[in-house]
């Protein structure tokens, strides 16, 4: 009995996300996407395999390799100290998505749960918690991350820091203004009237029907913060030699250009990819959560 | 309206209190050691102890705030610990490049980026429609320093149609005098008549400013797109088009206005990407501005420069904020 | 060759799942002059039909395949966008939407949108456009005219904004109306003044209307003629009379026995046991003031109300929007705590229990919403939106509690596998049925019932009003009913309540103050609602002036600056409630002592 009902519920689940897949499939953008991320994915995990030089992403040079033009030996060219660029970048991928997910992941666990106490409290809690994320969203974007960065010591792992303590608040903004228009839904109503526990309404009913903007916002976000790692790294206060990130690595490219564009071309290429993708994919989720394509 | 313009300049008031806390934390209070950060890696001893002193690092916090606000109300932010000057006059010297390039890229932004955006919505669908997205979605996705060595390799080494880098070629230095009054090269030179210099400022300016413009291009192209598409949605458009008003003034009279206030904001927030493209392009193009300021700083790890731009550049941001507040608020809609 | 006809017309939207049929009308004639009826419920191309005739159907995802819509024998599906704009729209052809607030631009004053108007349509210069907009706020009667001119759409009322969408649509001569549910959400003591104006502006102007709405009172008192539009196909079609005392097709039968209301109540006689008794019950809400304001300000929502309720018994609550008959409920079911007074609930003051015994009263009092899309949880699945009374107040196994579940949907007319689904797979009507099986999951003793069909299609209004009928008898509920639909009110009640501004004007017996109201509010209020016996909108009651703010309720007899018998001391003092007889009692200067 309990193991059918327990199949039972799962159904309507799996109903629910094949239809999801199938609103992803449609637009053909979105599936290149959609592909595209979990290709880099992919990459991400088997780096270390299919790189033809995994030795390369550390910093033993091969002097008489060095600078060498794309070829069917280094697809992406040779660096200064003769390492393989292709290698270099592929290893990037992982680099560039582990440091993203976990700074994003962090601007959810502090932005997410805040935004449905403003959200849900009011009042003072309410009012205390916006004014705070007004004056953290009252410095220009990156700015903050560069100040803070600065005065940590550069590092990739402050950067992440960095970026989720200046990300946080939109997700808190985000949330909140989700939580007040579902309070004023009946069904919250409902609950209260039965007598349902305040801390039960805030996260079985509340919360989970706030989370389809965040995961929008927070996909979407991932090719911002990709980007903004990048930046930092680029103005060397993140990922440090010899850590095969992509913008350090054009960072240092930039002494050696525009002879060695190769140098230079690949990694911003892989940049803006996986920043394209990935907003390509958050306006795709878009489209498909928003309540008035799901009702049709 | 009076009193809401009151009540936002308060708020604003309250949150620059808030910025200025969050660096006096991240200056004074995070680090172990703030005095030999400041006068930072290669100190001697006798310099950190008279740090200490300077910065009143024995005092008790609240009194260190208290004299950290006073000093900052005063345009104090200290001394460059690059070049021993007080980072308020270098500001002074490294504001107007930046200016220029972020006014230019801006007035960019706008004229391309709206009238993109009011064609995408225009032609929900279409082909151009699609065309138009994929484009603003790019150029959001675009690392800024990456286009702008793609842009020396492609028009400088390539094609050799602009210059490297700089804000004049030296042959101009040496062969005209350069007019300075407001410190804005191209608005000096035209309003002094200098054509050549004029010409010149013009040619340098291009690759930099299209580079910085690219983000906010896109940006205010897609809230603008979507803001009109929720406009053309809402049921007055239809009731104008039912009482026989022709499509133009439905579009630019009665849907435009409407979106007013999305616009104010994403402008404000453009204006903000603008600015910071700037830190990641300007040592690129050798453009000697705040971003190049900024970044040399960041490799020297000179804390008061940092911080000093920071502040100055975090409290512009506030106003510019607070006008788009106000433009918001001349919506009769909004109840004052 | 008629004035308006539609022949053979095929509308199609295309959605995901394919391209479906959303209009198919094979005939329909208007005479010049005439005013035709379209009666249908949402999602039967109601709109679709007005947008199409416009021209102004978004295609895609319409798609308009073959027929023709003749106005003075010129097919206006074979116009041009830019013919229409310049020939037709505003000129020949205009329309009034439902949504006052949300038809005018709200940024620019109504003024400035009747001169846009103007100015494209009639090529007028500005001073002659402001002259005749001008004349157009006068011509809908709206009064002091330069005063509204300059006013943004959201400084006028609901009543005044339709009547500047009139102007609007006819500013331009048009000489042809489309009307779609022009009162849908307005109160009905207004709904009445607005299509009084609208009946004789077209005998003034000589127009033809065609009138579309979801109720058939409405339309069979405005209109000539009538068809019933049904899944996009008009299925019965005839002159007013003819179609209401002669229906041929099911769906007319069912829709005419639904607006012909019988109390079919058992008329047994109440316990004496008083199950729940309010008692002077105020509910103020702060108004947000500005910065510097410090002077308090409260919409008085409920403002000293008495009620008794017996055991078994049905209580209707009447009144329109604002009249504070939801915050009641609320307080009542203590989602917040009343300003002052008492509720008590056998006996026992809800308001000063501990936390414990608070629980306790929060099972045996359950609500039913209004809408029963947001009312239930979109991502919970129905087994645990069920059950989730059961979890709070009982403490039973998961198979224990799945199978109450699947009493409590069978109970309600579900079937079982209902319980692994999500709401959103379920029509409107079952939704409800869901609803109302988790209310009883814990076997209450009083029901709150807050406009349990207003939000379901006509079909299940009927199953769902017997379904509360029947458990009502089962489990010998108590209810406390709210609705805005009179005749729902009259079938299920006992007792009914009039509230207005955040008082009870009337109460008494469902027989009693139906037959006889004698508030004159109360009488107002039924008299201005349409029913199948009224003939023609004149004889439609109206009631002058606006609902006053409830932040600033007028002194004395809130009612007295809409009421036709005002004396002075109706402007001072606050009538008491007076018992007309046993079962009945009014609170009015006319049935006071002095009176009496």
């Amino acid at each position: 009995m309990e193991k059918v009902s327990a199949m039972d519920a799962l159904k309507p689940r799996i109903k629910e996300f094949k239809y999801s897949l199938y609103l992803l499939n449609r637009n053909l953008l979105t599936r290149v996407a959609f592909i595209t991320v979990i290709a880099l994915f992919l990459i991400a995990l088997l780096a270390p395999i299919i790189s033809p030089y995994p030795e390369h992403i550390k910093d033993e040079a091969n002097v008489t390799q060095k600078l060498l033009p794309p070829s069917s030996k280094h697809f992406f060219g040779t660096d200064e100290l003769g390492r393989d660029i292709f290698s270099r970048v592929l290893y990037g991928t992982r680099v560039s998505l582990t440091s993203a997910v976990l700074s994003v992941g962090l601007a959810l666990l502090v932005g997410v749960p805040l935004g449905a106490i403003a959200g849900t409290a009011g009042g003072v809690v309410d009012e205390v918690i916006m004014r705070i994320t007004d004056i953290f969203l009252s410095f220009p974007p990156l700015l903050l991350s560069i100040a803070m960065v600065a005065l940590l010591e550069p590092s990739l792992g402050n950067a992440m820091i960095a970026i989720a303590l200046s990300w946080w608040p939109w997700y808190t903004r985000l949330v909140r203004g989700q939580a007040v228009s579902v309070k004023e839904r009946k069904f919250v109503q409902a609950a209260e009237t039965i007598g349902t526990s305040k801390w039960k309404i805030v996260f079985k009913h509340i919360l989970p029907n706030t989370i389809s903007p965040v995961i929008v916002q927070a996909s979407m976000d991932m090719g911002g913060v990709i980007l903004t790692i990048a930046s930092l790294s680029f103005l060397g206060l993140g990922a440090q030699a010899p850590t095969p990130e992509w913008g350090l690595l054009i960072s240092t490219s930039r002494n050696y250009f525009p002879d060695a564009w190769w140098y230079s071309i690949f990694p911003g290429l892989a940049i803006f990819i996986t920043v394209l993708v990935f907003n390509l994919l958050g306006d795709g989720f878009r489209e498909i959560l928003d309540p008035k394509t799901r009702k049709n | 309206m009076a009193r809401y313009i009151v009540r936002r300049i308060l708020l604003g008031l309250i949150v620059l209190l808030g910025v200025i806390t969050i660096t006096f934390t991240i200056t004074r209070v995070i680090p172990s050691n703030p005095a030999a950060k400041w006068v930072g890696p290669r100190a001697t001893p006798e310099q950190i102890k008279a740090a200490e002193e300077e910065l009143g690092l024995n005092d008790p916090l609240p009194v260190q705030f208290f004299n950290y606000i006073k000093d900052l109300s005063k345009g104090d932010f200290g001394r460059s610990l690059r070049t021993h000057q007080p980072v308020k006059d270098e500001l002074i010297a490294f504001v107007p490049p930046t200016l220029e390039l972020v006014l230019l890229a801006f007035v960019l932004a706008v004229l391309i980026g709206i009238p993109l955006g009011i064609y995408s919505a225009k032609k929900k669908d279409k082909a151009l429609d699609h065309i138009s997205r994929l484009f603003s979605i790019g150029s959001v996705s675009l690392p800024t320093f990456w286009v702008a060595l793609i842009f020396q390799l492609i028009f400088y080494r390539v094609l050799g149609i602009f210059p490297l880098g700089g804000r004049v070629s030296t042959e101009t230095t040496i062969f005209y005098d350069l007019p300075n009054i407001t410190g804005l090269l191209i608005f000096d030179s035209l309003i002094t008549g200098n054509w050549a210099v004029l010409k010149d400022a013009l040619w340098h300016i291009v690759l930099p400013c299209i580079t910085i413009a690219l983000y906010p291009i896109g940006l205010v192209a897609r809230m603008t797109r979507s803001a009109l598409l929720e406009v053309l949605n809402e049921d007055y458009i239809t009731a104008a088009k039912s009482y026989g008003l022709p499509e133009k003034i439905v579009l630019w009279k009665y849907a435009l206005k409407n979106t007013l206030g999305a616009t104010a904001t994403v402008l404000a927030l453009s204006l903000g990407y603008t600015l910071v493209n700037t830190f990641l392009v300007e040592t690129i193009f050798s453009w000697p501005g705040l971003g190049s300021y900024v970044a040399t700083s960041v490799v020297t790890l000179d804390y008061p420069s940092i911080m000093g731009v920071t502040i100055f550049s975090t409290a512009n941001y506030i106003v510019l904020n607070l006008i788009a507040d106000i433009i918001i608020a001349t919506d009769p809609r909004i109840r004052l | 060759m008629a004035y308006f006809e539609i022949n053979n017309l095929k509308v199609y939207h295309h959605t995901f799942e394919g391209k479906k049929t959303v209009l198919d009308i094979d005939a329909l004639t208007i005479e010049k002059g005439s005013t035709y009826g379209i009666v249908g419920e949402s999602g039967s191309g109601k709109t679709v039909l007005a947008l199409s005739i416009l021209g102004l159907l978004q295609c895609p995802p319409g798609e308009i395949t073959k027929g023709e819509i003749l106005l003075d024998s010129e097919n206006l599906l074979n116009l041009k966008d830019k013919e229409m704009q310049q020939r037709i729209r505003g000129k020949k052809v205009s329309m009034i939407f439902q949504d006052p607030m949300s038809t005018l631009n709200p940024v620019y004053t109504v003024g400035t949108q009747l001169m846009h108007v103007l100015k494209v349509n009639r090529k007028l210069n500005d001073r002659q456009a402001k002259q005749e907009a001008l004349h157009m706020i006068e011509v809908v009667k709206l009064p002091d005219a330069e005063d509204i001119y300059n006013k943004y759409p959201h400084q006028l009322s609901g009543g005044q904004r339709q009547r500047i969408i009139i102007a609007l649509a006819l500013a331009c001569g048009a000489e042809f109306l489309i009307a779609d549910e022009p009162t849908r959400n307005l109160d009905v003591t207004i709904q009445a003044s607005i299509l009084q104006l609208l009946k004789e502006l077209q005998k003034e102007f000589q127009i033809t209307v065609l009138f579309i709405a979801n109720n058939l009172s409405l339309v069979s008192v405005f209109c000539d003629e009538i068809g019933i539009l049904y899944n996009g196909k008009i299925i019965e079609k005839g002159p007013v009379r003819e179609l209401l005392d002669n229906p041929q097709d099911e769906y007319t039968k069912l829709l005419i026995s639904s607006v012909k209301t019988k109390n079919d109540k058992s008329s047994g006689e109440l316990a004496d046991e008083i199950l729940l008794e309010i008692k002077n019950l105020k509910k103020y809400f702060p108004v947000s003031t500005g910065f510097f304001k410090t002077k308090k300000r409260f919409v008085k929502a409920v403002d000293g109300v008495d009620l008794t309720i017996k055991k078994g018994e049905v209580l209707g609550i009447v009144g329109e929007s604002g009249c504070g008959k939801s915050t009641l409920v609320n307080t009542i079911l203590n989602l917040h705590s009343p300003t002052s007074g008492e509720v008590d609930y056998q006996g026992r003051n809800i308001y000063e229990l501990n936390d414990a015994d608070t629980l306790k009263i929060r099972k045996k009092i359950q609500i039913v919403f209004q809408d029963p899309f947001w009312s239930l949880n979109p991502r919970w699945l129905v087994k645990d939106i069920v059950s989730e009374p059961l979890a709070v107040h009982e403490n039973l196994s998961a198979s224990e509690t799945l199978k109450r579940v699947n009493e409590l949907l069978d109970m309600v007319g579900l079937d079982e596998s209902a319980a692994f689904k999500y709401p959103h797979e379920f029509s409107g009507g079952q939704r409800q049925r869901i609803a109302i099986a988790r209310s009883l999951a814990v076997n209450p003793e009083l029901v709150v019932l807050d406009e349990p069909t207003s939000s379901i299609d006509i079909f299940s209004q009927t199953q769902i009003l017997e379904l509360l009928q029947e458990l009502k008898e089962k489990f010998e509920l108590t209810n406390i009913l709210i609705s805005h639909d009179l005749g729902v009110v009259n079938k299920m009640s006992d007792n009914i309540a009039v509230m207005y501004l955040g008082k009870i004007v009337e109460y008494g017996k469902a027989d009693g103050v139906f037959s006889h109201p004698q508030h004159p509010y109360t009488k107002a209020l039924f008299n201005s609602i349409p029913s199948l016996a009224i003939n023609s909108v004149e004889e439609l009651e109206t009631i002058e002036g606006n609902v006053p703010s409830a932040i600033n309720p007028p002194e004395g007899c809130r009612f007295h600056t809409r009421c036709p018998f005002v004396t002075d001391r109706c402007k001072t003092e606050e009538p008491e409630t007076v018992e007309l007889d046993k079962d009945h009692m009014v609170s009015c200067w006319l049935y006071g002592e002095n009176h009496g």
